[in-house]
């Protein structure tokens, strides 16, 4: 009878006749490629999962970014608003000044401070108002009629022919 | 035997496990072959409504505008901005009980309850998923409500933590300085839309783009990427006014109309050189932050909107065509006659009777026969182009919204007094810009120059841009300006608007008294004024124009001269220091004028039977307070006596003129010892 074997007896001859030494080399060169691939699987999953964390913290960074922007538009509209002749108005009331005596804005024209002393001191006498210069608000005094009969210093203008440079009360002496 | 039936034992069993080997393998085969084809199924058949269902999961797409760009004045001060704000909406289909959330909202946002339940059950039904329940609010209102709708237990995304509310994003515009310029500004809409003045002629500039954004969430909401399209940013816009100078308009022109109880009052403040406008008012005005408080009179800039009756201001026109034409210069005469010409059908009278005067008395003086003589010697033709030239019947050009060309017939249409109507400032509509413009065509030497409102704008990442500026035109020479100037110049010093006297500062102008155009009658009304003065300062190098008019002044004298040269006085003595201007005179000692009231006549009467002297003051000479610490010096008695004797009214005839009396006073003063 002859000897038949099958393919798997014959593998299995013929892996029972490898040696001892091979068969590690073979289990650990698996061994290493299976921990090369999860390893693998590992780092690729931690660097996606870190890029989701800087996208988000660059989320967050970018939306404070714009509350800040806002939030600084939002400070220099009230400060707009608190350098606001209405709202100047307001403190100088809350504080007992009256509003006529305050200067009307906070000018950024530096010629108008250095002007105000020079005019300052070109007062009318008996004029108790302040300086024309920080004068808000039309002088009712000089409504005409309704000045008659104050005890405001007034002058009669008194009109001349036909020479327009002659002395009046009022007019200015350059002319 | 025994060792042939082991042999056919062995080979059995080893079938045996074979067989099943292959029965597992089969079975692992078939599994991995199924999770294979559903693998091909959901990644290759089904793989673009996978992914667009993916999309929709983690994706959401977001529609925000750009901030609207900002309205700086000429310093750079904030006139209007835009700010940040949230907008509070309920997506109806992820709320289970709109009732109760009703009930909770409106006692937190203080709402109608029984209303916003309907809403949110309606929008249920129908699936709305946006109810804007409050617009426009500041962030940290936003905060504070986001406290109150806090959810304990509940897990969101975003805020407010509350079944079916969210936040959008924004912008509610800002005008820190309120009734500020406001119709030169405007305002904008709840949709961000410009609407009047600059808000509406630069909108395209200001409006801010609307932007796509798309953010990927994960599963709790937390966003880790976004797209932002990108835009151009909107410009900004400077103007040419100043808040300084703008408030110091606006107050004196509003102290003006209350003190002379009238409907209405603007002024424009044009810079002589540049042409910019550096104030422009109207009152009543309106606070932008809070339009639909406004009434239409308020909202509307009247100083480029609407038009008026230039009365006695428009003898500018008058006068400057004749000295162009050479027919006179001021120092020549001109017989005013007894005050009274015949037109056509129409008579024309003056306030008083001043006789044979020079030219710049006679403008001084506000007469209207002397201003139709010249209108006649001037022609038709002349007249006309020197009123073109000068910029009536057509628009300024400025950069604001709905001007108009004023109301201008042109000659062929003009009846036969209508050169002497004219001539005085009637049939004839004109804005105040347009005046402040012709006169400061006189004042720039007769050079016309463009009046603007913008001075630059500001576009990101580029170099701000000035404004075009046109080439200015030369209307009439230099010698007929500074001859012009000089007979304005006589209107303040000794005329009718002696109340523009400044401190410091010389002073020249015109003022005009015109009696009001009904259109629905179609005739002028001889019980309501529109009272004007406009004028330049210094004087010999005008630096402003200030155009002042006020409508209707009911209380007391009601001639421009008494009623808007103060309003012009108290801008311009305000004005020109901070503006660097040098005086040119002497601070007047006294600033408080109680003149001898030249009235100003309202002009001619539209028929004969009208013809009523009208006039606003009663030519009664102003009688001085003595003040009380001064003792009555010798003959004061005397005095007293010729001041009452030498009251004259303006109906009495030449030879008790204001100019006689005045003589006569002075004289016994003088006499007395008092001047």
């Amino acid at each position: 009878m002859k000897n038949e074997t099958t393919t798997i007896q014959r593998r299995g001859q013929a892996k029972s006749q490898l040696p001892t030494l091979g068969r590690f080399k073979v289990y650990s060169l698996i061994f290493v490629c299976l921990l090369v691939v999860v390893s693998g699987f590992f780092f690729a999953a931690r660097q996606h999962f870190s890029s989701m964390d800087y996208s988000m913290r660059n989320s967050k960074l970018r939306k404070q970014l714009e509350d800040l922007e806002s939030e600084k538009r939002r400070l220099l509209v009230a400060r707009e608003v608190s350098l606001s002749p209405a709202e100047i108005k307001k403190a100088s009331r809350k504080i007992g000044v009256d509003p006529a005596a305050v200067p009307q804005l906070a000018s950024v024209n530096k010629d108008a401070k250095a002007a105000a002393p020079q005019l300052a001191s070109a007062r009318s006498t008996g004029d108790a108002q302040p300086s024309y210069v920080v004068r808000t608000s039309y002088v009712t005094s000089t409504a005409g009629p309704a000045a008659v009969g104050t005890t405001k210093p007034v002058t009669v203008n008194v009109v001349k022919k036909a020479k327009p440079s002659s002395a009046s009360p009022i007019s200015h002496s350059a002319e | 035997m025994a060792t042939s039936t082991l042999r056919k034992k062995s080979p059995n069993s080893r079938q045996v496990v074979f067989t099943r080997f292959m029965f597992i393998v089969a079975f692992f085969t078939i599994w991995m072959l199924g999770i294979g084809v559903r693998l091909v199924h959901l990644q290759v058949t089904q793989h673009e409504w996978l992914t667009a269902r993916a999309a929709i999961q983690r994706e959401d797409h977001f529609k925000t505008k750009l901030l609207r760009g900002t309205i700086f004045d000429r310093d750079g001060r904030m006139l209007a901005s835009s700010v940040r704000a949230q907008t509070l909406y309920a997506d109806a289909t992820e709320i289970d009980d709109t009732e109760k959330t009703a009930k909770f909202l409106a006692k937190v946002l203080k709402m109608d309850g029984a209303a916003l339940g309907k809403q949110l059950a309606e929008a249920k039904a129908t699936k709305k998923r946006f109810i804007p329940l409050v617009k426009k609010i500041d962030l940290d209102v936003a905060q504070k409500i986001n406290k109150s709708l806090e959810t304990a237990g509940l897990k969101k995304g975003d805020l407010p933590n509350y079944d079916g509310l969210h936040w959008t994003e924004d912008q509610v515009r800002k005008y820190p300085y309120e009734t500020l310029g406001a119709q030169v500004i405007g305002f904008s809409n709840a949709e961000d839309t410009g609407m009047g003045g600059i808000e509406q002629s630069m909108d395209e500039l200001l409006h801010g783009a609307v932007i796509k954004k798309i953010q990927e969430r994960d599963r709790i909401g937390r966003v880790y990427d976004e797209t932002i399209e990108v835009r151009e940013k909107p410009a900004d816009v400077v103007l040419t006014i100043g808040t300084n100078f703008q408030f110091i308009a606006d107050e004196a022109l509003m102290n003006g109309v209350k003190a002379a109880s009238a409907k209405a009052g603007m002024a424009v403040v044009l810079s002589v050189k540049t042409g910019e406008i550096l104030a422009m008012s109207n009152y009543p005005t309106y606070d932008p932050n809070s339009f639909k408080t406004a009434t239409p009179e308020s909202l509307t800039n009247h100083t480029i909107q609407s038009t008026y009756s230039p009365g006695s201001t428009f003898k500018l026109v008058t006068y400057s065509s004749a000295l162009e034409k050479n027919l006179f210069r001021p120092d020549d005469m001109i017989d005013a006659g007894n005050g009274a010409i015949e037109i056509g059908k129409h008579r024309f009278t003056d306030s008083h009777h001043i006789g044979s005067v020079t030219y710049s008395q006679a403008l001084a003086h506000s007469s209207n026969v002397c201003a139709i003589k010249t209108g006649q010697r001037v022609g038709k033709d002349d007249f006309w182009s020197m009123l073109q030239k000068m910029g009536f019947g057509s628009r300024t050009g400025v950069e604001l919204p709905a001007e108009t060309s004023g109301i201008v017939r042109s000659p062929d249409k003009w009846n036969g007094d209508s050169l002497a109507s004219m001539s005085i400032g009637y049939e004839i509509g004109v804005t105040a810009l347009q005046m402040a413009t012709a006169f400061a065509t006189i004042a720039n030497d007769g050079v016309k120059i463009q009046p603007r409102i913008i001075k630059e704008i500001r576009k990101p990442d580029q170099q701000p841009v000035a404004s075009d500026r046109p080439e200015n035109v030369r209307v009439a020479s230099v010698e007929t300006a500074r001859n012009m100037r000089t007979m304005l110049r006589q209107v303040v010093l000794t005329g009718t608007g002696r109340r523009a006297q400044l401190n410091g500062y010389t002073s020249a102008g015109k003022t005009g008294t015109a009696w009001k155009f009904d259109p629905k009658t179609k005739r002028v009304e001889a019980s309501k004024y529109v009272s004007s003065f406009i004028g330049m300062a210094p004087a010999d190098d005008p630096e402003i124009v200030i155009a002042v008019v006020i409508d209707e002044p009911q209380s007391g004298a009601r001639d421009g001269g008494m009623v808007a040269a103060p309003v012009f006085k108290a801008i311009a003595d305000q004005m020109l220091p901070i503006l660097g201007v040098k005086p040119d005179a002497a601070p007047s000692k006294d600033t408080n004028v109680a003149a001898v009231n030249i009235p100003e006549t309202a002009g001619s009467a539209s028929d004969k039977a009208e013809d009523k002297k009208k006039s606003d003051g009663d030519g009664k000479a102003q009688v001085p307070a003595r003040p009380k610490n001064i003792e009555p010096p010798k003959g004061a008695k005397e005095v007293k006596k010729e001041v009452k004797k030498a009251t004259v009214t303006a109906r009495k005839g030449v030879g008790n003129t204001v100019a006689y009396a005045g003589e006569k006073i002075r004289s016994k003063l003088e006499t007395s010892g008092v001047t």
